[in-house]
Parts: structure tokens; C-alpha cells; sequence
């Protein structure tokens, strides 16, 4: 029931769709219904009219009769209405039944024989007015007349019977639809019945539902009040628009102190302070909550008894049922005590962090002392290791700032995650070990966005909580660049040395002066070094003021100070040891307690030690100023170390007390240095025996610095006319360097070369000179190089070979002309001969034969034989000619080589000359031949003759045999055909290749003599060899060798 | 003489040459129609009826075949060839090239320029005189020859 009230909206809809139609259904009923009707009262006019007709008819007839029979003429006036009834009739008649074809014809029918009768009546009128009433009884007795009528009765009968049964039909239709319509009103009653009862059954559903919400909500409205009035934490009441107390629970009288009666009706002002009341805060509390709808607020209030309480309130502007407002709801809890605990909190907090501030500052007086320090130095806390703390050295030395505390060490340097620096903190942390790392290049992006390579020695220590728990790591790093710098610079010099020893040079006054250079760099790091002592001495100072103060703090010094690089000790005025750091007995050999054993001299150099005690005068006299030191000292393992650094006299200082010596093992910068020297001096060796002018420049001005020897002799001009000039002032250069732009460029190409260039001496002799300049980088600075060599000579043996070289070009131009002139007269010659040798012979055996035909009566037996030779001799010149011509055309053809399957043209050549039926049955051997690299045409003529002159030379034999086969000998593919046949006498072998010769006379074998000299040119042309091997009688072997490519 | 009804057109500067074809022909009975000319400048006033043969015959009344020999004086075979094949009237006439040459730049040159066939005349009688006779009946009476008013 529930779900078909949910939807009575859609069946609300659903019944005006079904009424709509109902309605639809009924006015096309009704309106079917008064057609049937309709139909029916038509069909009853339809009969009523056909009866009349009838019924006009009979009056007429009567009519007729009358008159036959009286001959009175008033009858004649009535039969003639009559008789236009009749005809108005039916024709009312037609109209009436339009739609029905079969009545129509019935009318048509009826009309005709109605007229027929009437006419045969009129016929009957006029026969009693002309002839009396005899023959008009007669006409009327006859059987026309009964005819006519008998014929209209029978169709009216029709027609009344057709009518009868449309009436039935219509009035059965007519009841039908009465019948339908009633059904759809019936319908339409009970859906209009359905709809109401439903529509009722909702009503009723609803209100009772309202009435069940309505009954719950007075009750929980009613427990409501009950909870309002017995609350007690909280006062709650209720305020009018104008802020008047209006109701009061339990909670208020409470917290408030008045009761319901004294209260209520009363404005919110007395529960505020006179203070409050002045700054109108009532109201504005009132319009808060009236514009926000709830505003809560916290504040001092007053009771009735004048006291005060801290007070948390809540107003919540009402509204009634319709939106209206009309009042407020006021929540009040005293918070008093809350807010007493909360005050406390803060005051001990407030202690706690002046606490807090008294630890950061004794942390902070730490911090300064580390951070004086001009040494790099950071701790890692955590996991994640996060910067804890770094000093000032640091934040310059990476280039960050203090924002960087607290972010894990791998965000501020990303390059070093999962580099081994990266898994030794972390071993650090874990193992707590401690991990020296030495010249550790540290690539860092300097402010002016250069990236520079540094060199740092790192400490990483574990840090220590007090509770001996590593924590985290510290990293004290010392900036060695400058000795490592000067390692580099060695090896930089040794690989230019290396370049030298290629292109010849180098200059030595440049790496004098960087040697110097070196040692001022040197000298600097030593100063530098002395302010780091000065600050170790005054640190551990600090650290000795600061040890009972902050003891965790110390500890942290003491492991940055002793995990330093430098030896620091303490002697006292006897020069005894007094303290020595923990580097000392690293760097030095000897163990702690060997080291507390020993004074200032021990171990020390005996070279150095007037000097060392020159130094510690000097301090005595100005104490407190560190003075600079360098001495050996014997390492344990019996070598000297280099010692270097500073001592300064402390004795008066309360807090030391002592000679404080710092310094540091300099043994390898030594060695390099040294190194340096010698291959400075290697370089000067190269640069003054070198057998090419060599030429510096500095590449910023193009000033010359340095020329060799060599190049002084070479061009004449003194040392002192080089030195300290631009390039382009010295005018044998300008011809080189036009413009500055030219150096410009070999600055930035960094090479430039030029292979023939023309060169003036002082005393003006032109030479010629390959000049090569290079750029180098040495220390960050670039020099140019430029080897400069004389090319004179080389130069003359080059203008000679140009010379002859192109004298021989013009020689085989010349000579390549004559042969192309030669060759074209030789073509016309051959051609000529071709043509115009041929057409004689042509005349000469075409007369004669006509001569045999047209003679033959009159010729004898032996001029019939004369012209027979003379023709046969005729076609032996025709053939030699022919010979001669493809022989002189292989002279100046041109070979394309392709390669050449000699099987292939061997069959096709035979097949050939089988179509032709040139020989008899053969006994053919042919072998699987090479392949060879060779021109198609003339390759095939070389086989066409062998082959042909093979057959021809044994077509006496019993049993031919031919055979063909190729082998490889040497370089070279041999191709051999070999045949049984006449042979030839090896001895003359030598003649069967050359033109015209011939071993056989013509009558025994017919022949030119041109077929193997062919053979023979084609082979050579080729690059090959002929040769034959024959015995008389027995056979012969042509060979033929091509080289193989 | 009516020079419109020639058909065969000879052109050969060797008498004897002429004389041999001739005889082959006629024996052949394909002579009736044939005109002789003697080198190439009298074939070109023949076939585009200039110089002496100047109004004497309508250029469209083409023979059925022009036998042309290539090596003669003042005008080569070759250029009668060009002319006769490049005129719109004339480039239609069958034309055989009937030489003793054997040169390949001939036979080239010769189809290059439109020659309708090419014959080497043999110096052995026998064959060339099968081969006239074989000329004269391919070409006068074998070939469909284009009507005469084109």
C-alpha cells in the first residue's frame, strides 16, 4: 500500500491518459452512433417514398380508368398531377438511395417502365377522346397494359424487400453502438470510481502519518525541555528579538545564580561585565549571531552575586516555522577551571622554553667556535642524514644557505646519491668507524655558474649522543686543492711534453714564471695554513674554557680538532712534549707513547735543525705570532717526511702554557715540485735544439713571449726584435695574420694551418714556410704555439714535378689526338674498302654467270670451266676482304667485360651449325668450363672459330671428336680445345696465329688465314695467350689463357 | 613515260650494279613499273618532284617500294632516306635499304632513321639473285601497300 502511494503520482497520470482516451473513444462513438441513426431513418424515408410511388402510381391508373370509362374531362387534370408525382418521386427516390448502386438500377428500371405505362395510358386517353370508349377498353384488356404495370409492382416489391433488409442490418448496427457507448460510460464510471477511492485511501494515509509525526515530535519536544530544564553544566534559556530572557533551565540558575521568576523578562546585560556593557558587546553578540545564524564567543560574565567566571557562549538566532526569526538560544558554560589549567600550561611552557633557550645558547657558543674554524665542517643526523649543523666554510664551500638545516644531506647534494659517499655515511652511522678520504675531487658550481673542481681530505666521524649512541656523522673537510692543483699541473706538463715531442716546442721562460707562479701559490697555502693553526690554537683554547660547561659540546671539538689532517703539538719551555693530537702518531709513525718520549729535535733532520732552532728564537722574541717552519722528520719507517707549518710561542698564555707547534706533511707537494723542475728543464732542452722555428704567443694579445733559436737564424731578426711585439707589428708576419680576426679565429678553432705560406728574412729573401699554430691550455691559461718550417726546397722539387707533369699531360694529348686522327682514317679507309671492294666482285660474278646462262649454247666445256674460276677466285677476295675487315675492326674495338659463360656459347654455337647442317655426326666432349671475365662478342667470335676450324680440320676422320675443357694454371683460366683431326707439324705452330699464313693449301682445307689471327688479337686484347700443340695426322690442341681478375 | 605509275623505285649509282638488279627482276616479271635513278640527288627530285622531274609527276602517286643503295655520290642513300622519311607525303613508302655494306653503324643508322627493311647484296650470284627475287615478291605483291590518295 505504502509503494502504491509512492507512485500515485504516476497513477494519477496514467488515469488522465486513460480518461483522455475514454473520452476520445466515447465522442467518435456518439458520433458513429448518430450515423447509424441516421442510416436507419434514411432507409424507413426510402421505403415510405418507394410505397408512394406505388401508391401515385395506382391513383393514377384509377385516374385513367375513370376517364376511359366516364370520358369526363375533370379526371384528366388530377391523372396528370399524378403523373409529375410519380416522376418528383422518384426522383427524390434516386437522391435517397445515391449510395446504392443496386437500387439505382432498380429506379432506372422502374422509371423506364413507369414511363412506358404512363406513355401507353396517355396512348389509351387519346384513343377514348378520339374513337370513344370501345377500342379503349380494348388497348386496356390488352396484355400491354398489364405488362407494364405487372413489370412496376415487381420491381417496387424488390426494392421494398432490398430496403427491408438494409433497415435491419442498420437498425442492428445502430443498436450495437448504442451498446459500445455504454460500455465506455460504464467504464469511465468505474475507473472515475477507482481513481477517488485511491485518491481517498492516500488522504487518509497521510494525516495519519502527520498525526503519528506530530504526536512523536510534542513528545520528544517534551523530553526535549525535560533535558533543557534538568541540564546543570550548561545554562540554556531562550532570548527574545530584543535579547530578553524568555525561558530558564536549571543549568542557568546554576551557573547564574537567579532563578526562573527573577530572570526571565529581563535584558542579557546583566550577565555581562560593565566593561563589556560599555563597549555594547551584548548587542554586537546579538548581531553576530543573527547575521551568521550562530556565533560563539568566550569571555568573563558576572553572576547575581557579582562574581565573576570565565564563560564559553553559544547563540543560536530561531527562527520559526515559516523562516520567521524571532529570537535566540543561548548556551552558556562556565570554563573557568578549564581555562585556569590551560593558563598554567602556558606559563610552564614559557619556562620551558627559556630553558630551551638557555641550552641553544650554550649550543650556539659551541656552534661559533666550530664555526670559526676555516675549515668545512657539517654534522648529519638521522637515518636520512640530515644536516644538523655546518659552519661557514661549508655553506661557501657548497654554495648554500643556512635553509639547507634539516634536509637530508642527498637533497642538498643529489650528484652524490648512490656514490660511494653516500654508503660511507651510512656505514659511519652503523658501524660507527671513522673513514678518511683523501684528495676527494668535489665538482661545485661557483657563483659565476663555472663549475670548479676542488680537492678536499674528509674526516667522517660518528656523532655521539651521551648516551654513546651514534646519531649521526661529522665531516671535517680540508681544502688540499692547491697541492693537488700543483700535482695536476705536473702531469699536465708531462702530457704537454709529450705533445712537444711531436710538434717541437715549448716554452721555458712561461714555465719558469709558473714555477714561480707555483711557489707564490704555495707560499699563499702556507699563510693560509698559519691562520688555520692560529684558529686550531684558539679553538682548543675555547675548548679547554667550555669543557665543564657544555661536556657533549667538547666532545664534539675534540673530535673535529683530532681527526684534523695537521699535527698539532705542544712543547713546553724545555721543548719537551707536552701534548701531541692523534694525527701525529698517523702521520708520523710512531706510536703515542714513543712520541710523549721525545723533544723537539729528536728525529729531526740534521741539516734542518740549526735552522728549526733559528725558528724558536724568533718566537721568543715575539710570542703569540706564529712563524713559518720547514723541516724533515723522520718517519718511523726511516725516511724523512717535509715538514711544514708554523711554531708559535704560547708559554705566556695562562691557558696553554706551551710552544704550539702545527703542521703538516708536505713530503709529496716536494716530490711534485721537484718533479716539475726537471721537466721544465726537458722542455728548454726540446725548445732550444729544435730544427723548426718555434714561436709564443699569449693568446689574449698576440704579444710574442718566446721565439727559439732556430727561428732567429732562420728569419734574421735578433731576440729583442721578437720579444714583447704583436704578431701583425712584425711586418714579415702581416702577410699572415692580416687582421686580428685571423687570430681570433685560431683562438677559437684552437688549430690553424697554413701549408705554403711566402716569408720574408730581415734582409728581405722571400722563402716559403708551412706554419702550424696550436692553442694549449696550461694552468687555465692559453698560449699559442706556432711551428714555423722552411719549405723552400720542398717547394722547388714540387714546382718541378708540377712542371713535367703537366709537360707529359700535354705529350699524351697531343699523342691521344694523332691516334684518334690516325684511327679515324683507318675507319673510313675499311669502311671504303667494305663497300666499294665488294661491289667490283659483285659485277665480275654476276656477268659471269649471266654470261653461263645467257651463253651456255654457244660456251664450251672449258669456258664454262674458265668462268667458274674466275668466280670461285672472285668469292675467295670477297671472303679475305670480309676477313680483313673484321680483323682491322677488332684493332679498334672496345671491350666490355662482363663475365661470360663460355658452355653457354659453345652450345648455342653448335646448334647453330647443326641448323646449318655444316657438319657431320661429332663426337662432342665437353667439360664443365670456368667462367671467365671477358667481352660477350668477340669472346663468342674466339669460339666460333676455334670451334668451326675445329670441325673443318677433322672432317676426314672416321669418328670426329671434339672436346673442350678449362683448367687453372698460375694466375691464369686455360681453355683447350682438342681435336682428332688432319693435325699440324708442331714446327711451324709458330706461323698458324699470323695473318694469311696458312699449313693447308685451299683444295685441302678452304680458308683465309684470318680466323686465328682473330683468335690471337682477341686473346691479347684480353690480356691472354695463344698457343697450339698439333702432330700431322693425329689431331691439334688449341689453347687459349685469360688472367684471372 | 608516266612517271605516276612508277612502282618500284631503284636508286643505285653503279650501272652494273643496276643493271644485275634489273635483269632479276624482269626475269621475275616485276620490272613493268620500275624506274631507274642514278644517285641520291636524282632520287629526291623524283620522289618530291623538283628539279628535272618538276611538275612531271604528283608527289602523293608514291611507289610501292624504293629499293635505295646507302655509298653513292653527292646525296648518300642515308640523307635520301632522312628526306623521304620526314616529309608528311613520303614518309609512308616502304623503303629498303639495298647495299654492299656491312658496317653495324649502317644497319643502325638506317632504322634509326625509318628504313622499312635492310639487305646485304651477296657477292656469290646465286644468293643474289634468290635474294632480288624474294625482294621483288615480298614487297610488290606480298606487302598491303596504303591507298594511293591518302
Amino acid at each position: 500500500m505504502k509503494k502504491y502511494i509512492r507512485h500515485f503520482n504516476q497513477v494519477i497520470l496514467l488515469g488522465l491518459i486513460i480518461l483522455a482516451a475514454i473520452l476520445f473513444l466515447t465522442y467518435k462513438q456518439s458520433s458513429n452512433t448518430k450515423a447509424t441513426s441516421a442510416w436507419v431513418f434514411r432507409t424507413q424515408e426510402v421505403r415510405f417514398k418507394i410505397e408512394q410511388v406505388f401508391i401515385s402510381l395506382v391513383d393514377n391508373e384509377n385516374y385513367t380508368y375513370n376517364f376511359i370509362i366516364t370520358g369526363r374531362r375533370e379526371f384528366i387534370e388530377p391523372r396528370q398531377k399524378s403523373r409529375e408525382n410519380i416522376y418528383n418521386q422518384i426522383d427524390t427516390l434516386r437522391r435517397l438511395t445515391i449510395y446504392n448502386t443496386a437500387q439505382q438500377s432498380q429506379i432506372d428500371s422502374l422509371l423506364f417502365y413507369t414511363s412506358e405505362k404512363l406513355q401507353f395510358s396517355d396512348t389509351v386517353i387519346n384513343v377514348r377522346k378520339e374513337k370513344g370508349l370501345q377500342p379503349a377498353m380494348q388497348l386496356v384488356s390488352s396484355a400491354e397494359w398489364k405488362v407494364y404495370m405487372d413489370h412496376v409492382r415487381n420491381i417496387i416489391e424488390q426494392m421494398q424487400i432490398e430496403e427491408s433488409f438494409l433497415l435491419l442490418q442498420r437498425k442492428k448496427a445502430s443498436e450495437m453502438a448504442g451498446d459500445q457507448f455504454k460500455r465506455i460510460v460504464f467504464t469511465i464510471s468505474i475507473l472515475l470510481i477507482v481513481f477517488i477511492t485511491i485518491f481517498l485511501i492516500r488522504n487518509w494515509l497521510q494525516d495519519n502519518k502527520q498525526k503519528k509525526i506530530k504526536a512523536k515530535l510534542s513528545e520528544s519536544e517534551k523530553d526535549f525541555q525535560l533535558l533543557v530544564s534538568s541540564v546543570k553544566e550548561y545554562a540554556i534559556f531562550l532570548l527574545d528579538k530584543e535579547g530578553c530572557v524568555v525561558s530558564w533551565n536549571s543549568g542557568a540558575k546554576h551557573i547564574k545564580g537567579y532563578t526562573a521568576a527573577e530572570i526571565i523578562g529581563k535584558p542579557i546585560n546583566v550577565f555581562y561585565t560593565s566593561k563589556d556593557i560599555q563597549n555594547g558587546e551584548p548587542q554586537k553578540n546579538l548581531q553576530m549571531a543573527r547575521l551568521y545564524g550562530h556565533y560563539e564567543t568566550e569571555g568573563l560574565r558576572v553572576r547575581k552575586n557579582g562574581s565573576f567566571f570565565y564563560a564559553n557562549i553559544v547563540f543560536t538566532a530561531l527562527t520559526d516555522d515559516k523562516g520567521r526569526f524571532n529570537g535566540f538560544s543561548k548556551v552558556t558554560k562556565d570554563i573557568s577551571e578549564t581555562k585556569r589549567v590551560k593558563d598554567e600550561l602556558n606559563d610552564n611552557n614559557k619556562k620551558l622554553i627559556l630553558s630551551q633557550k638557555l641550552i641553544q645558547e650554550s649550543e650556539q657558543r659551541f656552534r661559533n667556535i666550530i664555526e670559526q674554524t676555516i675549515n668545512p665542517i657539517l654534522i648529519l643526523k638521522g637515518e636520512d642524514l640530515k644536516l644538523e649543523m655546518a659552519n661557514e666554510p661549508l655553506y661557501k664551500l657548497l654554495n648554500i644557505g643556512k635553509e639547507c638545516i634539516g634536509k637530508p644531506v642527498i637533497e642538498i647534494l643529489p650528484e652524490m646519491r648512490d656514490q660511494p659517499f653516500q654508503k660511507l655515511l651510512v656505514d659511519v652511522v652503523k658501524n660507527g668507524s671513522t673513514h678518511y678520504g683523501n684528495e676527494q675531487p668535489v665538482s661545485l658550481i661557483r657563483e659565476n655558474r663555472e663549475r670548479e673542481t676542488v680537492y678536499f681530505n674528509f674526516v667522517y666521524l660518528p656523532y655521539r649522543e651521551n648516551d654513546n649512541r651514534i646519531s649521526g656523522v661529522i665531516v671535517q673537510a680540508t681544502d688540499v686543492s692547491a697541492q693537488v692543483a700543483a700535482r695536476i699541473k705536473l702531469e699536465t706538463i708531462e702530457m704537454n711534453l709529450l705533445i712537444a715531442n711531436k710538434e717541437l716546442s715549448f716554452h721555458n721562460d712561461e714555465k719558469e714564471k709558473r714555477a714561480v707562479e707555483l711557489l707564490i701559490a704555495n707560499n699563499q697555502l702556507i699563510t693560509s695554513e698559519t691562520e688555520l693553526n692560529k684558529l686550531n690554537i684558539e679553538l682548543e683554547q675555547r675548548v679547554k674554557e667550555r669543557t665543564e660547561d657544555i661536556a657533549t659540546n667538547e666532545k664534539r671539538f675534540r673530535a673535529v680538532v683530532e681527526n684534523n689532517h695537521d699535527i698539532i703539538n705542544l712543547f713546553d719551555e724545555s721543548l719537551r712534549i707536552i701534548y701531541r693530537s692523534p694525527s701525529a702518531s698517523r702521520i708520523l709513525g710512531w706510536s703515542n707513547d714513543e712520541l710523549s718520549n721525545f723533544d723537539i729535535f729528536t728525529n729531526m733532520h740534521p741539516d734542518d735543525r740549526e735552522r728549526t732552532e733559528e725558528v724558536i728564537r724568533e718566537t721568543i722574541t715575539s710570542p703569540g705570532n706564529p712563524i713559518n717552519a720547514l723541516f724533515r722528520w723522520l718517519h718511523k719507517c726511516g725516511n724523512y717526511l717535509l715538514l711544514e707549518g708554523t711554531i708559535t710561542n704560547l708559554l705566556k698564555d695562562d691557558n696553554v702554557k706551551a710552544f704550539v707547534f702545527n703542521f703538516r706533511d708536505v713530503t709529496e707537494r716536494m716530490e711534485v715540485n721537484e718533479k716539475l723542475l726537471a721537466s721544465e728543464a726537458r722542455y728548454r732542452r726540446l725548445f732550444e735544439s729544435a730544427k723548426d722555428g718555434i714561436l709564443i704567443l699569449n693568446s689574449d694579445t698576440g704579444i710574442i713571449e718566446d721565439v727559439n733559436p732556430y727561428l732567429i737564424t732562420m728569419l734574421g731578426y735578433s731576440h729583442a726584435e721578437f720579444l714583447h711585439k704583436e704578431l701583425w707589428e712584425i711586418g714579415l708576419f702581416k702577410d699572415i695574420v692580416e687582421n686580428k680576426s685571423a687570430f681570433e679565429k685560431l683562438k677559437k678553432d684552437g688549430y690553424s694551418r697554413y701549408d705554403n705560406l711566402p716569408l720574408q728574412t730581415k734582409t728581405h729573401k722571400a722563402f716559403y714556410v708551412e706554419f702550424v699554430s696550436n692553442v694549449y691550455d696550461v694552468d687555465g691559461k692559453q698560449v699559442v704555439q706556432c711551428n714555423i718550417r722552411d719549405i723552400t726546397e720542398r717547394k722547388k722539387a714540387e714546382q718541378i714535378i708540377i712542371k713535367l707533369n703537366t709537360e707529359l699531360e700535354e705529350r699524351v694529348l697531343r699523342r691521344t689526338e694523332q691516334l684518334k686522327k690516325t684511327n679515324e682514317e683507318l675507319e673510313a679507309f675499311s669502311y671504303s674498302v667494305s663497300h666499294d671492294l665488294r661491289a667490283p666482285l659483285r659485277a665480275i660474278i654476276g656477268f659471269s654467270a649471266i654470261l653461263e646462262e645467257d651463253y651456255s649454247s654457244k660456251l664450251d666445256t672449258e669456258a664454262r670451266r674458265l668462268t667458274t674460276v674466275i668466280r670461285n677466285n672472285t668469292l675467295k677476295m670477297s671472303n679475305l676482304i670480309d676477313g680483313l675487315i673484321s680483323f682491322s675492326r677488332m684493332s679498334r674495338h672496345n671491350l666490355k667485360k662482363t663475365i661470360v659463360n663460355s658452355n653457354e656459347i659453345i652450345q648455342h654455337i653448335i646448334d647453330e651449325l647443326e641448323i646449318k647442317n655444316e657438319f657431320g655426326a661429332i663426337n662432342w666432349v665437353i667439360h664443365s668450363l670456368s667462367t671467365l671475365k671477358g667481352d660477350f662478342d668477340t669472346i663468342r667470335q674466339v669460339w666460333v672459330n676455334l670451334i668451326s676450324n675445329a670441325i673443318k680440320y677433322s672432317r676426314h676422320s672416321t669418328i670426329p671428336r671434339i672436346e673442350i675443357k678449362s683448367y687453372f694454371q698460375n694466375d691464369q683460366v686455360v681453355f683447350l680445345i682438342k681435336d682428332n683431326g688432319a693435325g699440324f707439324n708442331q714446327k711451324y705452330s709458330d706461323k698458324l696465329f699470323k695473318v694469311f699464313q696458312r699449313l693447308h693449301n685451299n683444295e685441302e682445307f678452304e680458308g683465309t688465314g684470318i680466323g686465328l689471327a682473330l683468335v690471337e688479337k682477341i686473346v691479347t686484347k684480353h690480356g691472354g695467350k695463344v698457343w697450339a700443340e698439333g702432330i700431322e695426322g693425329k689431331g691439334a690442341s688449341f689453347y687459349f689463357s685469360l688472367p684471372v681478375d | 613515260m608516266n612517271y605516276n605509275s612508277t612502282e618500284l623505285l631503284l636508286v643505285e649509282d653503279n650501272i652494273n650494279e643496276a643493271e644485275l638488279t634489273i635483269r632479276e627482276l624482269k626475269k621475275n616479271n616485276m620490272a613493268k613499273n620500275l624506274f631507274h635513278v642514278k644517285d641520291g640527288e636524282e632520287a629526291l627530285e623524283f620522289v618530291f618532284a623538283i628539279g628535272k622531274y618538276f611538275g612531271m609527276r604528283d608527289v602523293n602517286q608514291i611507289p610501292k617500294i624504293i629499293l635505295l643503295d646507302i655509298q653513292m655520290p653527292k646525296v648518300s642513300g642515308l640523307e635520301v632516306l632522312q628526306a623521304i622519311k620526314s616529309d608528311a607525303r613520303t614518309k609512308t613508302i616502304p623503303v629498303v635499304m639495298l647495299t654492299s655494306s656491312k658496317e653495324d653503324s649502317d644497319i643502325q643508322k638506317s632504322y634509326a632513321l625509318g628504313a622499312n627493311s635492310y639487305i646485304m647484296k651477296p657477292v656469290n650470284f646465286e644468293i643474289f639473285a634468290e635474294t632480288i627475287k624474294n625482294l621483288g615478291h615480298y614487297w610488290l605483291l606480298l606487302n598491303q601497300w596504303p591507298l594511293k590518295s591518302r
